[in-house]
């Protein structure tokens, strides 16, 4: 070939061609399209050395084992611990999202003071002051403490006993409900079995959903097969109601009449083991107030009695809040009259304290609210806290998160988010056996930040009162017991204590009368708050959690109201319409989504995170269950 | 095959879903972004545009008013997998060796033809640049790299976990191992029983006999099997996407 121009403009249109032909282009294909996944903005991952340390999810009261998988020393994942006496293996959405928490964007690593930030020796100064004006005022200092139960609770307790007047405080919880009120008729602590039920009637209670600690009751579900049967009564067909063996759908407001109709069944009916006053509350009244057939509440009563021990439990909704009082105490009172042997006594941790429940305190009491950072994963509505407290009286508190609730407190002292410190875990209130142990930390702590003990340390050195002790003395009233067994896993343990042997023995049950509903004018549906545990706790979501509520219909997201079709159909609102939610007490704007699941006349509305006190305002400030309602388009 | 080299038997990977087990808790959700380094939602993405490798849906049947909740995640089609079927990049492959079917973010061009084939919606495209809040990037899984902006992705058994396992193994002279992946061991109610198929002694083939899978008049031979004494269930199964049938020809 010679080397003319013409050859060579041939060899190189040849050449062009023949290279779409090659692996180049795909080569180059392949190398930009790696070369542009590795952006600097892309975060690289962590490297080092794979470890695995063991310790317990502090997100909610439950006590859950976990199992944190490491590398260079910091936890990537987290997996539950097989055969640990609280979890039983299991482990809910919450926990798989913790070790992210200290990490969230709320995270707070200064203190607040009125709003501003401040550095965190200065917040806590402050809160040393507001203390010390108000012991030397004499004014009523409280602590609110939403799991009881820990030695960081007793030590709360021993602060207060240098304060006259001074009240130990516990918000509702549901694992604390039916259980307390059995306590207290019996005169000593009770708590439940499930193991041992053959029944279990959840009124209003979620609980296959966020009660107690998910996998022991998730296990105990998914194992039934024909020895337990799963009862559920709610108006709206929950996760639970959907999981239970029967959904007993009963109308909002209406589990006192509900409870009180089996009761009167059982009276009537000879089924009853103990004596009580609820004969006469017959099952036409109970019918007509539940929405119910008779024959529906015959046969559940007539279950109960046939098919024990039986259990009923009570306590209401992580979100939604607690039953109303009649309700609970019929529901506790069905447990006396079944003689369950499932209802068993429990011996208190040594160092167990009394709490006073939040509600039974007067309104307008409490001067200086000193608010405890863990949290149960139960909603308590600001109004409803602001209620107890006195004209001007301050709030201070020990958060890790940058809250609504926080946001709105006279001092917020920054401590160890979940994870960070070493961390006190008990069992849930509700179980037979109490149960203690320590949740070592998974990643240090930031500087600066405080962990609980040491706050209630400072508060008392800075009143000049007694050293509060320490958690170190939990393991050594524990280790004084001398019973109870250890579980070990990893470098972690939980003592669970030895049943007890002792006998309940109730006072007389008392009489409970129902009053009618009063209905609002103008307001012909019912609107409930609806969500699930964590949802509008006192500490934030794990930002993983985004995959149940936005990235998926799995849990309702905020601004969210569901409402029947029927009931749309009725007002003239189309799905996924905007509308307005009013109730006596205010109103706010919703996305309306169509589920056949709720009742016709209920709007469900979502509380989630911030938006929940908007959501609670909407129910007034002394309960937040329920609220008379009506809806409009926007 | 000599005495200095062993072939490992290919192996047929699955999942038996039980529905009567699953209470919707969504555990493996979160414990299946965790695993794989999937960043908290964007926030404006919704259920559409988010990225759920698992996601836990909720159906009901209003003649039994019954309700079950349904784990969907890429079914690990084995025949004629129509994801890999039209990927252009060839960033799809079912790999021999576990019959995963293995998406490559590096090649993907962000085309999502695989998302339109796809029959059971079990692909996610990245429309947003992966974000975690300041620090948590230091909580993500060393075996799971993120996906940036602009390409698709899915579930794959929690491939990184397989890689561990199998390195684990390696280094112990064995080429023998097992794994479990976040979303089984995140089930709080045991509903998710995972294995190689092509074992018949293992559960999940056991399983896997007396169950049924999503769609499986397309052909796609899902390795994602079902179970449920439900017959709603299987019924749903059957004729999710299916054209409406046409009642005694009155229209």
């Amino acid at each position: 070939m010679t080397g003319t121009r013409r050859n060579l403009l041939a060899f190189g249109g040849g050449a062009a061609a023949a290279v779409a032909f090659t692996p180049i282009p795909w080569k180059l294909l392949d190398d930009v399209s790696i070369w542009t996944q590795n952006w600097s903005w892309i975060p690289p991952v962590p490297r080092g050395e794979i470890t695995v340390k063991h310790s317990a999810c502090t997100m909610c009261g439950a006590g859950c084992g976990v199992q944190a998988h490491c590398v260079g020393g910091q936890p990537f994942g987290l997996a539950p611990v097989a055969g640990h006496p609280l979890s039983h293996g299991g482990l809910c959405a919450l926990a798989y999202g913790a070790h992210q928490m200290p990490y969230h964007a709320r995270r707070l690593r200064k203190g607040l003071s009125r709003g501003a930030e401040v550095a965190p020796d200065v917040a806590l100064a402050h809160a040393v002051e507001i203390l010390r004006d108000a012991r030397d005022a004499r004014r009523v200092v409280a602590v609110l403490d939403e799991r009881p139960g820990r030695m960081v609770s007793a030590m709360y307790a021993r602060l207060l006993g240098g304060l006259p007047g001074s009240v130990y405080l516990t918000p509702p919880a549901p694992e604390r409900a039916t259980a307390g009120i059995l306590s207290g008729w019996a005169g000593r602590p009770a708590g439940f079995d499930f193991e041992k039920a053959r029944t279990i009637l959840s009124i209003g209670t979620p609980l296959l959903d966020g009660f107690g600690a998910a996998g022991a009751l998730l296990a105990l579900w998914a194992n039934r097969e024909d020895r337990v049967r799963f009862l559920h009564a709610e108006p709206r067909q929950s996760h639970t109601a959907a999981l239970a063996d029967r959904w007993i759908a009963i109308r909002p407001g209406s589990e006192a009449a509900f409870a009180l109709g089996l009761a009167g069944v059982l009276v009537r009916d000879g089924l009853a083991k103990a004596p009580a006053p609820y004969g006469a509350f017959s099952l036409e009244e109970a019918a007509r107030r539940t929405g119910l057939r008779p024959d529906t509440i015959l046969a559940v009563a007539h279950e109960l009695a046939g098919r024990g021990p039986a259990l009923v439990i009570g306590g209401g909704d992580p979100v939604s809040g607690p039953l109303p009082r009649d309700a609970e105490q019929s529901i506790a009172a069905l447990n006396v009259l079944l003689g369950s042997e499932a209802v068993c006594p429990r011996h208190p941790l040594p160092f167990e304290r009394p709490a006073t429940p939040l509600l039974d305190v007067p309104d307008g009491t409490i001067s200086v609210l000193i608010a405890d950072a863990a949290s149960n994963g139960c909603a308590l509505p600001e109004a409803v806290l602001r209620r107890k407290l006195a004209n001007n009286a301050q709030i201070i508190r020990l958060s890790a998160f940058q809250t609504t609730a926080a946001r709105r407190a006279d001092v917020v002292v920054p401590v160890a988010a979940p994870s960070e410190a070493l961390e006190e875990v008990t069992a849930p209130a509700c179980n037979a056996r109490a149960a203690w142990g320590l949740a070592p930390p998974l990643v240090e702590r930031p500087e600066g930040v405080y962990t609980v003990p040491e706050v209630v340390a400072r508060l008392a050195e800075g009143c000049q009162m007694p050293a509060p002790g320490s958690i170190d003395e939990a393991s050594e009233a524990i280790q004084a017991l001398g019973r109870g067994s250890t579980f070990e896993f990893g470098d972690a343990s939980i003592w669970t204590d030895s049943e007890d042997s002792g006998q309940l023995e109730f006072a007389a049950l008392p009489e409970i009368r129902l009053e009618e509903p009063s209905l609002a004018d103008g307001f012909p549906l019912t609107l409930m708050p609806a969500g699930w545990r964590g949802a509008a706790a006192a500490i934030p979501l794990p930002p993983l959690t985004t995959k149940l509520y936005q990235e998926s219909e799995l849990r309702p997201g905020a601004r969210e109201a569901r409402v029947h079709p029927a009931t749309a159909r009725d007002l003239g609102l189309a799905r996924q319409s905007r509308a307005t939610a009013e109730t006596p007490y205010g109103s706010a704007a919703v996305s309306l989504r169509f589920d056949e699941s709720v009742p016709p006349g209920v709007v469900e509305v979502a509380a989630h995170e911030d938006d929940a006190a908007r959501v609670f305002a909407l129910c007034g400030d002394t309960c937040w269950r329920s609220a008379p309602a009506r809806l409009r388009r926007s | 095959m000599n005495a200095e080299t062993v072939e490992r038997a290919p192996r047929r990977y699955g999942m038996v879903i039980d529905l009567d087990r699953c209470s919707g808790c969504g555990a493996c959700m979160v414990a299946c972004s965790a695993e794989n380094n999937v960043p908290p939602a964007h926030p404006q993405a919704t259920e559409r545009t988010g990225i759920t490798l698992l996601r836990v849906v909720q159906v009901k049947d209003a003649a039994s008013r019954g309700v079950a909740f349904i784990p969907m995640m890429c079914q690990q089609c084995g025949d004629d997998t129509p994801c890999m079927t039209v990927c252009p990049q060839q960033a799809v492959e079912v790999d021999k060796l576990t019959g995963v079917v293995e998406q490559m973010p590096q090649r993907c061009l962000g085309c999502r033809y695989c998302m339109t084939a796809c029959p059971f919606q079990a692909r996610f495209f990245n429309w947003w640049d992966p974000e975690w809040p300041a620090g948590m990037e230091t909580t993500l899984n060393p075996g799971a790299a993120p996906r940036m902006r602009g390409v698709v992705e899915k579930c794959d058994f929690c491939q990184s976990r397989m890689h561990a396992a199998e390195d684990k193994a390696a280094m112990e002279g064995s080429r023998e191992f097992e794994y479990t992946p976040a979303c089984v061991e995140a089930c709080p109610t045991r509903a998710i029983v995972f294995g190689d198929l092509n074992d018949p002694e293992s559960d999940v083939s056991r399983q896997a006999r007396n169950s049924f899978r999503f769609l499986e008049r397309l052909g796609t031979g899902p390795k994602v099997y079902y179970r449920s004494r439900r017959p709603w269930l299987r019924t749903l199964a059957s004729r999710v996407g299916a054209p409406p049938k046409k009642e005694n020809g009155n229209g």
